[in-house]
């Protein structure tokens, strides 16, 4: 704790604002230990490193001047419209990797529409703690959660490219609007245009949900009237019980964790927090002060293993973060505002 | 007013008598800039960039009655940054006034090169829970005074500290393992005496003559 006070003070001095006075307590601090001196330099160090610092992604102006330019022409009565229209030009612009495959696919399927060919059904099924990468007829890819199970065909033929699925699955479907790729649950129908989606229909949970990384998603239930058209950072649940369907904007949604081993949380309670925690890693973590359940915590998506996140809460709330036993944890103390 | 900003000045002129290829200029001119201004605040890639182009926007539309008289580059910057720190406001991040307890990051005793380990904390930077990040930027690359981010943010000064202060021992954990007493040395140098191989050479060279 007492760390802390210097800490400051190196701050202080690192941005050119240390009093004389207190850069002879500085001084002397420093001047008690090798110790002490190491902590200021790898400050010093850390601090003077994030000089140009620089963002991780990449920035085109003259495209973004283009996007710009569009909204300085249009009158202000259609921008909705216009924005559709240029994000859909720009997504195809995006896959247009996945446009050549598009067009081999297409050409494929015709032969295969002409032929009229019998579907010959695959199988995929996975054990608990399994998860399989399978590549569809059409270059899709699915990684398939634990326990589930994927009914596909080896060819697609027809007016549409029709799997059936139970359990969970991450999907990376490859766009073909003359093809529209269908995904069948129990309970529902996810219809795809094209995207990077999570569909989890696992019969014990009553609950079949679907949750959009990229592109567009067309979720129906099969007992009511009921659909709902998902876009990026949109999900959806539906309840079997209650056959209502319920659609979330959330962009920290863990729920492809599973596949892409990334985290993300935005303004989340701890007590949520935790749970998904102890999904992710297969862990039990008792929170013994209750009070901490409240607390907001946001934290950009990244891969991060259990023992860092941990660390990460000690120094932010002032917990004991202890291990008590092969997969399960305990904290105490602590607190938030 | 040196060059730079004669020429904005020149731009702007141009751009409130209509021109659009001077604002086409002006935003290819400083959009990498801004971007990187908004998102160090922000830390979201997409929100940065359409605040960005929110504030050109509004630029261009009200380019009649523009009346700037300092530097047009602080001028816009100034608005992408309040406009960023409105956004986090909006956010309603929760901030807590917590000191903290001991660190065991326990990384591998590998060496690393200085480029990797720009990478290494920059990342790190990036990373940092958001509260953290939000505040320690706004006091590193803004420069704004404890006051003035207690201020903008609604938080007391003493929570700013405590933040600035959690966020450098995260980046301080993350880098310790790999700082080595040559790689200090290489540190001082490169960022203190000038970032050329010369003054490295008579750095580990002393007899050499400059």
């Amino acid at each position: 704790m007492n760390q802390d006070t210097y800490i400051k003070l190196i701050y202080k001095e690192l941005q050119g604002a240390l009093s004389s006075e207190d850069a002879l307590v500085l001084q002397n601090w420093l001047a008690e230990s090798e110790e002490h001196q190491q902590l200021k330099e790898s400050i010093k160090a850390a601090y003077n490193l994030l000089d140009d610092f620089e963002p991780p992604f990449e920035i085109d102006a003259k495209a973004d001047y283009r996007k710009l330019r569009q909204q300085m022409q249009v009158p202000p009565a259609t921008p909705q419209a216009k924005a559709k229209t240029v994000s859909l030009f720009s997504r195809r612009r995006v896959w247009s990797i996945a446009a050549s495959v598009l067009f081999i696919v297409a050409a494929a399927w015709l032969y295969q529409y002409l032929q009229a060919p019998a579907l010959e059904m695959m199988v995929a099924e996975t054990q608990a703690g399994e998860i399989k990468q399978i590549e569809l007829a059409d270059r899709s890819q699915v990684w398939l959660n634990e326990n589930s199970r994927l009914e596909y065909p080896k060819q697609f033929g027809g007016a549409e490219r029709a799997v059936a699925l139970k359990g969970e699955a991450f999907f990376e479907v490859i766009p073909n609007a003359q093809q529209p790729f269908r995904i069948a649950t129990e309970q529902a129908t996810v219809e795809v245009l094209g995207t990077a989606f999570n569909v989890r229909a696992i019969a014990a949970e009553a609950l079949t949900s679907v949750a959009v990384e990229s592109g567009k998603v067309r979720f129906s239930a099969k007992a009511i009237e009921k659909a709902v058209i998902l876009k990026k950072a949109e999900s959806a649940s539906l309840s079997h019980d209650k056959l209502e369907m319920v659609k979330i904007k959330t962009t920290d949604s863990n729920a492809s964790a599973w596949k892409t081993k990334q985290l993300s949380f935005k303004s989340r309670p701890l007590g949520e927090v935790l749970q998904m925690m102890e999904q992710h890693f297969g862990v039990q973590i008792e929170l013994r002060n209750s009070a901490l359940r409240d607390c907001l915590f946001s934290m950009p998506r990244q891969e991060l293993d259990l023992e860092q996140l941990g660390q990460n809460l000690v120094i932010l709330y002032e917990i004991e973060w202890e291990k008590t036993g092969e997969k399960s944890y305990l904290i105490r103390g602590g607190r938030c505002e | 007013m040196n060059p730079n900003q004669e020429e904005d000045r020149q731009l702007l002129q141009r751009i409130s008598a209509g021109e659009e290829p001077a604002f086409q200029m002006l935003f290819e001119k400083y959009y990498r800039y801004l971007c990187i201004a908004s998102y160090k605040i922000c830390g979201d890639e997409h929100k940065a960039k359409d605040m960005v182009q929110e504030v050109f926007l509004d630029l261009w539309k009200k380019r009649n009655t523009l009346n700037i008289h300092t530097s047009v580059q602080a001028f816009i910057k100034k608005a992408v940054i309040f406009k960023s720190i409105d956004y986090i406001r909006a956010q309603r991040l929760q901030f807590e006034d917590i000191p903290e307890e001991k660190e065991t990051f326990g990384g591998a005793q590998e060496k690393l090169e200085l480029a990797e380990l720009k990478q290494l904390i920059h990342d790190t930077a990036a990373r940092l829970p958001e509260r953290c990040r939000v505040v320690f930027f706004m006091s590193r690359f803004e420069k704004m005074s404890h006051k003035e981010i207690a201020h903008h943010l609604n938080i007391s000064p003493k929570t700013v500290e405590n933040q600035i202060t959690k966020a450098l021992k995260i980046l301080r954990n993350t880098i310790q393992p790999f700082l080595s007493d040559d790689l200090i040395k290489l540190l001082f140098f490169i960022l203190y005496v000038g970032g050329s191989g010369f003054y490295l050479d008579f750095v580990l060279n002393p007899l050499a003559t400059i």
